[in-house]
């Protein structure tokens, strides 16, 4: 049984963690003389953290990057599932297409987001397609996987049930698969914010990434730290949205009651 | 035409594999009839999991025909798919499902079918008072033990009132107490809903508990051995089991077995 003791203590030990990471960071960069330039102390970071919230641009910025990023993994999970569930219906359909999928899986697609900015221009579009794609293949093929790999005593039972494809689809495949299928999406939403800052970085005026890359050249390192940290603390929430969607559609799961 | 529940006619089957031809089933005969328990009993491999999948309707025999009624199950069309619909099965594995919830489970035959949702839960409920369920209706499956999810998945096969249950050595994979209690049970539902019973085994004891007719295959191919009749008064106790009449049964069987051709 769980005590008492064991809940605290899983909340203490990491902030304790922490807290000495902090203690031991603020130390050195104040004793071994390490230019502020380079690496803020913890505080200093604190504080332009502290600026940033209050700041209604970097808002503007962060709504952006987080439109980006949903918009792409959004499209991704719809094709994804779409494709991956065809796939995994209709063989000859797996056959054909699925060779494309892995040899393009295995390009660089980071090497690729330059070319969509130059077909999709500076703006939102080209970052939805560059988050899309690095988010599409763990949903697509865990999909794939998922409804091919339904249990072969449960595919009887609706057998012997005389159940129709569609009955078949909806009651066993569709509810057996949904737990890796949302694993998927987890695995994609961290990629789709990869795409989007990737693809601020490379054109455009607006969101986050581009947001990080101004205060580089403006030499505000620890405000270069803050919009880590707000992508962090955005990319949790957004993870934090799929994890509990895992908790509503699939509560019947082993795996729904871990969140971390 | 015979009035035969179900007539097993000359069924065979040979599988193709990588390593050629296999021969699972030969020649099994076999007339039930209405109402009647036939447990067929064989060692492993000796192709009984897969004659009752061919009198089920999910695999086709290589040679031969399954009658329900005088109807063949296998020839296609309405005729055949409403005798197949007349039929029910329970596997090993109680096969629930975990994203629904005990009663669910029970009624997804009748859901399957299109009976509506309040019909099919107030049936549900019945069976759940029947097979000893009451109180876990909305349970899922994972909150059962394992002699609970079998009764559950005896229940969802009874939820259709099948003229024809084929059970598959369905408490094969429970402790020995929990399975003395589930043949008595088995045999309590049995004697309510009247239906014709093929129950897969390979425990002589719970066969003779429970069959009208033992049928002991050979192994592999699967052929008849032997048909012993069992003719010890119903409702059968556990008690029983240990008289002269039962163990002379017992016993017979045991023979058959050890004097298999080799």
């Amino acid at each position: 049984m769980k005590s008492a003791n064991e809940n605290i203590l899983r909340i203490a030990l990491p902030t304790l963690c922490l807290a000495a990471v902090f203690g031991f960071w603020t130390l050195y960069v104040r004793n071994a003389e390490i230019s502020p330039f380079v690496l803020p102390p913890p505080g200093k970071i604190a504080t332009a953290f502290y600026n940033l919230v209050f700041d209604p641009a970097a808002w503007r910025h962060a709504r952006i990057t987080v439109t980006e990023t949903l918009g792409g993994f959004l499209s991704a999970t719809v094709v994804g599932i779409l494709a991956g569930t065809a796939m995994a219906k209709f063989p000859p359909l797996e056959w054909t297409f699925k060779p494309f999928i892995i040899i393009l899986q295995l390009v660089p697609k980071i090497a690729l987001a330059p070319l969509f900015v130059l077909w999709f221009g500076f703006g939102l579009e080209s970052k939805i397609v560059i988050s899309a794609v690095l988010s599409f293949f763990p949903i697509f093929a865990n999909t794939l996987l998922a409804i091919k790999s339904v249990d072969a005593g449960d595919r009887e039972v609706f057998a012997s049930l005389r159940a129709s494809p569609l009955q078949t689809f909806v009651m066993l495949e569709w509810p057996s698969a949904l737990p890796v299928i949302l694993t998927g999406m987890e695995i994609a939403i961290v990629l789709a914010t990869i795409g989007a800052i990737v693809g601020e970085f490379i054109g455009g005026n607006a969101g986050l990434g581009h947001l990080a890359l101004a205060k580089l050249q403006e030499l505000q390192v620890d405000g270069l730290f803050a919009v880590i940290l707000m992508l962090t603390l955005i990319g949790l929430a957004m993870y934090g949205a799929v994890t509990l969607l895992r908790r509503l559609l699939v509560p019947w799961h082993q795996a729904s009651g871990n969140v971390l | 035409m015979s009035s035969a529940a179900l007539q097993i006619e000359g069924v065979g089957k040979t599988f193709a594999t990588a390593g050629g031809a296999v021969e699972a089933v030969r020649g099994i005969e076999i007339e039930v009839a209405q109402g009647e328990f036939i447990a067929i009993l064989g060692p492993s491999g000796c192709g009984k999991t897969t004659l009752l999948r061919m009198i089920g309707g999910l695999i086709a025999p290589s040679q031969g025909d399954v009658r329900m009624s005088g109807q063949s199950i296998l020839s296609g069309g309405n005729a055949a798919e409403a005798r197949l619909g007349e039929l029910a099965f329970a596997f090993q594995e109680s096969r629930l499902f975990p994203w629904f919830t005990i009663e669910e489970n029970i009624a997804l035959p009748l859901r399957l079918r299109g009976v509506s949702a309040s019909e099919r839960i107030k049936r549900s409920r019945d069976l759940c008072q029947l097979v000893g369920l009451k109180g876990f209706e909305t349970a899922r499956p994972s909150q059962l033990s394992g002699g609970m999810r079998q009764r559950a998945s005896l229940a969802r096969a009874l939820s259709v009132s099948p003229k024809l249950l084929l059970l598959d050595e369905p408490f094969g994979a429970l402790d020995a107490m929990t399975r003395d209690q589930m043949n008595i049970e088995l045999q309590r539902i049995c004697a309510t809903t009247n239906a014709t019973v093929v129950l897969i085994t390979h425990s002589i004891a719970e066969a003779v508990f429970l069959a009208d007719r033992v049928v002991v295959l050979t192994p592999r191919p699967g052929r008849i051995h032997a048909i012993h009749k069992i003719e010890l008064p119903r409702p059968r106790t556990i008690d029983m089991q240990e008289t002269p009449e039962f163990q002379n049964h017992v016993r017979a069987i045991r023979t058959d077995i050890a004097g298999y051709p080799s």
